[in-house]
């Protein structure tokens, strides 16, 4: 059974999955921005990618310490098969509720 | 390089979840950086700030954020402590009595507190009813003349209503046994002023000569709660009256104090309206009451009401006297509870430094185990203890203490309340509204919270610094000193709030000794009085002294009485009756007259005190209203330096008019009002020249033996003469000086329980601090023996330590006794609150007691064998 997943647990596994091994907080957070235009608070995000973890959809682990940010490591994502599967889902029941509505909705 | 907003980034590394501390810093630190670059400082800046604030909540409501902190977290705290605690049970135990006695002792001094003084009296808006008492240099508290009523009556705009009370008592004849009543006469208006309505029936509104209303407990006790009771008619004192309310119960609507404690009325009547009528301000009778209009204070009240009395002042003659008179309006609470609250609040002071000494006891006996469980502590952290769960174990522990410490403490105030309801004093009032309620409860809980935070924060902010190489090794470090100092600090601290609770208890002691040896005028031993209560004295004066006589040889003839005499008011039993007077050579040059205490006196009365003649003689049964005796006071005053005796002064306590009556006699001054009261000039009068005319006959009886032995023949010789006479208040005058001396006496036997506690809580807390430092010093010690030290410089050594804090505390202590003193002055007698040999006795005691509590641990010290201790180092 795959689990239901807030909107801003779709856009997160979406990024997470774009951006690959480039997958840590602030990216993700400026993915986000970038591509709905929607300014998620980085506690928002961390709590929203940290309820994912807990339900093992995806995976996280700590970088090494960087030079820059201060010097501090950076905590990395990765969406787990589950997790995409739970995307694919959510995508799913979306496209089943919105299918012959006529909507207007594709990005151009 | 630009650095974030330091205090966003500092609010955001104390929400964040640890774990994710770091990674979130250093994402927003990159979006910070990115955006100096792209839009300058203060946008990166802002950005930063609202980033922050935008993500606290999220941060602080974290999947898990909780878990650590809540269940698991705190169960597995839980457990250690008590795993530690089982280890050791005997530091537990110390502990928790010493939270316990604290706790438990303040908790039942505030309970006390709370009833008496703080619960609101029982009717409605009673902070708006107020009591108005007289205040002239002679007497601070009067009752108020007519004429001063009336003036209040009529001018005074601040008060919804104003009405007056008055007391005597009466015997209940008729359905059983004749009993004596405490009679409250009362204007209309009475109980709408006080805000108490009757449960059955109604209160008359107006006038009504027969209409009684019953207290709750009369209407219980002599008419089975009757319900039908009302519109009875009973014989009160051989009058048919009909009864026309009963009142509710634990609402008592008496206002003032009698004789020390509240007044007990339990019959109601109505005054007739020609008492309270016309301009009389030769004698105060009236206890007036007022209720405030809902839109004035206090204080425009107060003015107002001395604003009336300036000008009333202005028209006073000088033969009425008076002309200083202020009129004190007082919260009718206040002034139920004032001669105990001062007492009460010191010793609701006393208590809670006893409770300071508990929590510094604890708070050194925390830091010294903290100390030996550096050890455990280093070890902790050095395996990845975190500097805030390790603190948060200590103060789990702490917790824990304080849980079982409270718990404690509310079992003891529950004894303690009992016990302390059991010893106060009758004259304490409300004791009924004395209990363990929820007040309590949340100062119990207080009390025991802030205790926790000073033993439990205190050693959890130092225990969790642990560092690695003092606690693992070499063990004096400066932080280690520091942690000595601050218990040494503390242990100085308990010694001089012992200085000053011994020596606010010894002024207390020497109080009570000098009150039970204070001149009161009369010998207190060997007299019992009580009230004489008859249906018919007769209808004129002639009767009325004949009746008195009668009673009074039958009362002679009782074997083992002395002698007998009848009196308005014996001393010590309370009730305040003045007349202003002065003498025939001041009233020729127009001098104002000044007021005196009246007694009306038979023949007898004074040789049954054993009051002593300072010259001429007492009253005989042929003496008319023109002869007088006074104290030596009255004579001072009226005569100064010149005999007063065959004198002739002016008095209007008599009647309308003013009367010449010749001073026969001059009798030493007696402590009629209360023993540590100055006495007040008092002039007797003979009261069987006006026998038909008294409110209140009270017998003062002189017997060979113990006086309690007599209550049951006096009795029967009473019953002799008329089968329905009554006596009721029988009380020996050695009752009488105690009863009057009680709140002392409670405050003196609360102050020395809490000073012998303090004390001990001290020793305790010094023997810890020495013990603990001899053990830390074996090795050292050890060395300096195998080295060849003699073993009484060592003892001497350690001596000298604990005699330093002994010293600190009492050098501390020594000034504060000096405040202590001060705040004790209001209860002291005879002793001034800067009393040398007190404080001399208080400081000896606690030397003695402090290096006693030094010697014991200091002699650990040669119990110290050096082979041992330096092959255990």
């Amino acid at each position: 059974m795959t689990q239901s997943i807030s909107d801003l647990e779709v856009l997160a596994l979406a990024a997470l999955l774009r951006l690959g091994e480039d997958a840590y907080g602030i990216a993700i957070k400026d993915d986000i921005a970038a591509r709905t235009g929607r300014d998620v608070s980085i506690g928002s995000l961390y709590k929203a990618l940290q309820r994912l973890e807990d339900r093992g959809l995806v995976d996280a682990w700590i970088g090494e310490p960087t030079s820059v940010r201060g010097g501090r490591a950076k905590k990395h994502f990765r969406v787990l098969p589950a997790g995409k599967e739970a995307l694919e889902a959510s995508l799913r029941s979306l496209q089943n509720m919105v299918d012959g509505l006529g909507l207007d909705w594709k990005a151009s | 390089m630009r650095k974030p907003p330091s205090l966003a980034r500092a609010i955001l590394a104390s929400v964040a979840p640890p774990a994710e501390r770091d990674a979130l810093l250093g994402d927003l630190e990159e979006g910070f950086d990115r955006r100096v670059a792209e839009h300058g400082p203060r946008d990166a800046a802002r950005w930063y700030r609202a980033e922050v604030a935008r993500s606290v909540w999220a941060l602080l409501t974290y999947p898990g954020r909780w878990r650590e902190v809540t269940m698991t977290g705190l169960m597995q705290d839980l457990r250690g402590a008590v795993r530690v605690f089982r280890r050791a049970p005997g530091f537990a135990a110390v502990v928790v009595l010493t939270l316990g006695i604290g706790v438990g002792g303040a908790s039942a001094v505030y309970s006390v507190v709370r009833g008496v003084l703080l619960a609101p009296m029982q009717f409605e808006d009673s902070d708006r009813v107020v009591m108005l008492w007289g205040r002239s240099p002679e007497y601070p508290r009067a009752p108020l003349t007519v004429g001063d009523h009336n003036a209040i009556v009529d001018n005074v705009a601040s008060f919804s209503g104003v009405t007056a009370s008055w007391s005597n008592s009466a015997l209940l004849l008729g359905d059983g046994d004749a009993e004596q009543v405490s009679v409250g006469w009362v204007t209309p208006g009475y109980f709408d002023i006080v805000g108490v309505q009757p449960v059955l029936g109604r209160a008359p509104e107006h006038f009504d000569e027969e209409a009684v209303v019953l207290s709750h407990d009369l209407w219980v006790r002599r008419y089975g709660a009757d319900p039908g009771v009302v519109g009875r008619v009973i014989d009160v004192g051989g009058e048919a009256m009909e009864i026309a309310g009963v009142l509710p119960d634990g609402r008592d609507p008496n206002l003032t104090t009698f004789a020390g404690s509240q007044a007990d009325h339990e019959l109601w009547r109505m005054q007739p309206p020609d008492w309270t009528r016309g301009e009389d301000r030769s004698v105060g009778w009236l206890r007036s009451t007022a209720r405030l209009r809902d839109d004035v204070t206090l204080a425009q009240a107060q003015a107002e009401v001395d604003a009336l009395m300036t000008s009333v002042n202005a028209t006073i003659s000088a033969r009425d006297g008076g002309t200083d008179l202020r009129i004190d309006l007082i919260p009718v609470r206040e002034d139920l509870v004032r001669g105990v609250s001062r007492a009460l609040w010191i010793l609701l002071a006393a208590v809670c430094s006893v409770l300071l000494i508990a929590a510094s006891n604890v708070a050194h006996l925390v830091l010294a185990r903290g100390e030996q469980r550096a050890g455990e502590i280093a070890v902790r952290s050095a395996i990845g203890g975190t500097r805030a769960r390790i603190g948060r174990q200590l103060l789990v522990e702490s917790a824990v203490l304080a849980v079982a410490g409270g718990l404690l403490g509310l079992g003891l105030a529950r004894f303690g309340v009992d016990a302390l309801v059991a010893v106060a004093p009758p004259t304490l009032p409300r004791l009924e509204l004395v209990r363990l309620d929820r007040g309590v409860f949340a100062f119990a809980l207080a009390a025991t919270a802030a205790t926790a935070l000073l033993f439990g924060l205190i050693p959890a902010i130092r225990g969790s610094r642990a560092d690695l190489s003092s606690a693992l090794g070499d063990r004096s470090t400066t932080r280690d000193r520091r942690r000595q100092q601050l218990s040494r600090a503390l242990v100085v601290a308990e010694v001089a709030m012992s200085v000053a609770l011994v020596s606010a208890t010894g002024l207390l002691l020497r109080s009570f000794s000098e009150l039970e040896s204070v001149d009161l005028g009369f010998e207190r031993e060997g007299v019992v009085t009580f009230a004489l209560e008859i249906p018919d004295w007769g209808d004129t004066n002639d009767e009325a002294a004949v009746t008195a006589l009668t009673y009074l040889n039958r009362l002679r003839e009782v074997p083992g009485v002395r002698t007998a005499g009848l009196t308005n008011r014996v001393p010590l039993g309370g009730g305040l009756f003045t007349g202003s007077v002065r003498s025939e050579e001041m009233a020729a040059t127009e001098a104002e007259a000044f007021e005196t205490s009246i007694r009306w006196i038979t023949p007898g009365y004074l040789e049954a005190l054993g009051a002593r003649v300072e010259a001429g003689r007492t009253f005989d049964e042929h003496d008319g209203i023109g002869v007088v005796l006074i104290d030596r006071r009255a004579a001072e005053r009226l005569w100064p330096g010149q005999d007063a005796l065959g004198r002739r002064m002016e008095t209007s306590a008599i009647g309308e008019d003013p009367v010449f009556a010749e001073v026969v006699g001059v009798i030493a001054p007696m402590k009629h009002h209360g023993v540590a009261e100055d006495a007040v000039e008092t002039v007797f009068y003979p009261m069987l020249a006006r026998a038909d005319e008294q409110n209140f006959r009270y017998m003062a009886v002189r017997v060979a033996g113990d006086p309690v032995d007599f209550v049951e023949p006096l009795r029967t010789a009473v019953k002799d003469v008329d089968a329905s006479a009554v006596i009721a208040r029988v009380r020996t005058m050695d009752d009488l000086f105690d009863q009057d001396t009680a709140a002392t006496r409670f405050a003196t036997f609360l102050l020395t329980v809490f000073g012998g506690v303090a004390l001990l809580l001290s020793v305790v807390g010094l023997h810890g601090v020495m013990a603990y430092a001899v053990r830390r010093r074996t090795r050292e010690i050890g060395i300096r023996v195998a080295l060849g030290a003699r073993r009484s410089a060592i003892l001497g050594d350690a001596m000298r330590s604990g005699a330093v804090l002994v010293g600190g505390g009492i050098a501390l202590g020594t000034m504060l006794s000096l405040g202590a003193g001060e705040l004790v002055r209001s209860l002291l007698f005879g002793v001034e609150p800067r009393d040398l040999p007190t404080l001399i006795a208080a400081v000896t005691t606690v030397s003695l007691v402090g290096l006693l509590g030094t010697y014991v641990p200091a002699r650990l010290v040669l119990g110290i064998d050096p082979a041992v201790t330096l092959r255990e180092e």
